[in-house]
């Protein structure tokens, strides 16, 4: 009996230090995780980038980003405004078709930016993630919220 | 066969006794055993299996390698899990960073 207790609990401790030490190596080689304080660390991880080119698309991001905060200011005023103006009226006036065109060529304008913007880190990348990485980004372009709000469960 | 020597061959077993020496209480002992091994038999969930099984070293050996291998590819398992889901929740963190939309779009719905 005490043979079966020492073997059981052997292998349970073996097992468990496998686990361990297993999972500490997965996560320090095959599943090194991004840094989340860091957004565009998930590039370097997911397109294989050397650390120039890392370094290449993070001054991308670093340039961009005071525009890309501009533009978020611009796109919620004007949605505000928007809002304001088809909740004080009971049905179209010119004031609300001026507001709605004016949406659509901030949209068009935040679109395009972004697109440059898309372009430029593409361009920084190893030809094929280049492509990859556009591919996976155009849809941003057309379908704006679908992968931002797709958040993983 | 000879009718005759079938006669004898009977008279020759009549009068044969053999003389070997049992050890004490020789058929209760053999009752014992069989009963025990019914007994065992039919109850193979009280881990007396395992008992016998941890008394051959070749055997024990494969249950402490098996555990650390189940030990690997369960970790394994896990780190994968977590880095996919860890991958998708980036994607998400790049996307709101550098699409205005998404920023606001999420921003204004919470």
């Amino acid at each position: 009996m005490k043979r079966l207790v020492v073997i059981i609990a052997l292998a349970l401790s073996l097992g468990l230090g496998a686990y361990v030490v297993s999972y500490a190596i997965a996560r320090c080689t095959f599943c090194r995780m991004p840094d989340t304080q860091e957004p565009s660390s998930w590039l370097q991880q997911e397109f294989h980038l050397s650390d120039a080119q890392y370094s290449q698309v993070k001054k991308l991001e670093v340039d961009y980003h005071p525009h890309c905060v501009e533009m978020c200011d611009k796109i919620k005023q004007s949605h505000l405004a928007l809002k304001n103006l088809i909740l004080a009226n009971r049905g179209m006036t010119p004031e609300i078709e001026a507001a709605l065109q004016k949406e659509g060529a901030g949209q068009a304008q935040w679109r395009a930016d972004m697109l440059r913007h898309f372009y430029d880190v593409s361009q920084a990348m190893p030809p094929d993630e280049g492509k990859r990485y556009l591919y996976m980004m155009e849809a941003q372009v057309f379908e704006p919220t679908s992968n931002a709000l797709a958040a993983p469960h | 066969m000879n009718p005759e020597h079938d006669q004898r061959l009977k008279a020759l077993l009549r009068d044969w006794q053999p003389k070997a020496d049992l050890p004490p209480r020789f058929e209760s002992e053999v009752w014992h055993r069989i009963a025990l091994n019914e007994e065992r038999r039919s109850s193979w969930l009280n881990f007396d299996w395992l008992l016998q099984v941890t008394c051959q070293p070749r055997l024990a050996f494969a249950i402490v390698a098996i555990a650390i291998l189940l030990g690997t590819g369960l970790a394994n398992l896990q780190a994968l899990r977590s880095y996919h889901h860890e991958m998708a929740a980036s994607k998400v963190r790049y996307i709101q960073s550098v699409d205005p939309f998404a920023k606001t779009f999420l921003t204004s719905n919470q």
